[in-house]
């Protein structure tokens, strides 16, 4: 469906539920990959995936059409797996490698995790990163993201996103040589 | 076992992380669900806005005020009737303790004047002299009998 059409049915009280539907159809999965790969755990990557399309529902009026409709709404799932990680390293008082470790040894321990030896590395290997290098590598590597959308869901410049997937990159590729 | 020590010759995995079944099928009908609920929360505060509301909610304040707190300045009726039933408790004191002579009824009748004006806004700074005078009396009077 074309996207002018669907947010105009967003924003009709008629059609709402049913347009939306559809465009969680659409994005729910790589929202919730997103998600996921910030996360690890399925459960608190369920709340925050909600959390995200319940914003885009209550917030869908105050959608500019600057940008596509689903870098807004992956704008939105970045802004909550990153809030979502600050508050939990507040509130346990820990430090940012601390909270890290505590979601690579969720790899090891997850029975959701259906990943081989090779990819637990991997995974392991990304949790190292700092969040935002995590993010522009997950986004890069796994969902094949433009640069050029991705400045514009992190607000970052294409020649900055560049050098951090390349720092990225070859952090992950030191540590999987060195094991 | 072929080792990857390449992040170009590794499979990219989309799957490593499981999902439940029937995850994606449900999930629009539970996010819609908390849509609505959030939504109806927010109705009753829309109702409160009509100006009509305020004046309803203020009126019943004073109201309930105006039942609620006792009145705090009592009216000059039951002051006068306070002042009458003390100066009657003082005579019939001084008529059991004290032998009543014609000084006394008469210091008694020159106190049982008629305080009526001090309570309905005549009250001049001659009055409040004779008023003061009047209990100055009447205490060295109580002082002279206790001695």
């Amino acid at each position: 469906m074309n996207e002018s059409i669907l947010i105009q049915q967003l924003r009709n009280d008629h059609s709402r539920n049913f347009a939306f539907r559809q465009l969680m159809q659409q994005e729910q999965e790589k929202v919730y990959r997103l998600i996921r790969r910030m996360v690890i755990d399925h459960d608190d990557t369920d709340d925050l995936t909600q959390a995200t399309f319940i914003k885009v529902f209550e917030n869908i009026n105050e959608f500019e059409g600057k940008s596509k409709l689903s870098t807004w709404i992956y704008r939105i799932a970045v802004n909550e797996a990153l809030n979502f990680l600050r508050h939990k390293r507040r509130k346990l008082f820990v430090p940012i490698v601390d909270v890290e470790r505590q979601l690579s040894n969720k790899i090891d321990t997850d029975f959701n995790f259906n990943g081989d030896e090779i990819e637990k590395k991997l995974q392991k290997a990304i949790l190292t990163l700092p969040e935002k290098q995590r993010l522009v590598f997950n986004m890069r590597y796994y969902e094949n993201i433009k640069y050029e959308e991705m400045s514009d869901i992190l607000g970052t410049s294409v020649g900055a996103l560049k050098a951090s997937y390349h720092i990225a990159e070859e952090k992950i590729e030191k540590i999987l040589k060195s094991n | 076992m072929k080792m990857h020590t390449s992040l170009s010759d590794m499979p990219r995995k989309n799957n490593a992380f499981i999902v439940p079944e029937g995850y994606f099928e449900e999930l629009p009908t539970a996010v819609l669900l908390k849509c609505s609920v959030s939504k109806e929360k927010k109705e009753p505060l829309r109702a409160l806005k009509p100006l009509w509301w305020s004046v309803a909610a203020c009126s019943l304040l004073l109201l309930g005020i105006w039942f609620v707190v006792p009145n705090s300045t009592p009216s000059s009726d039951s002051l006068l009737a306070e002042e009458s039933y003390a100066i009657s408790g003082l005579r019939d004191y001084l008529a059991y303790h004290v032998p009543l002579t014609a000084i006394i009824e008469e210091e008694l009748n020159d106190f049982d004047m008629d305080f009526s004006h001090f309570f309905y806004g005549e009250i001049s700074d001659a009055d409040l002299l004779a008023y003061d005078n009047a209990l100055l009396d009447y205490l060295n009077y109580i002082d002279f009998y206790d001695e």
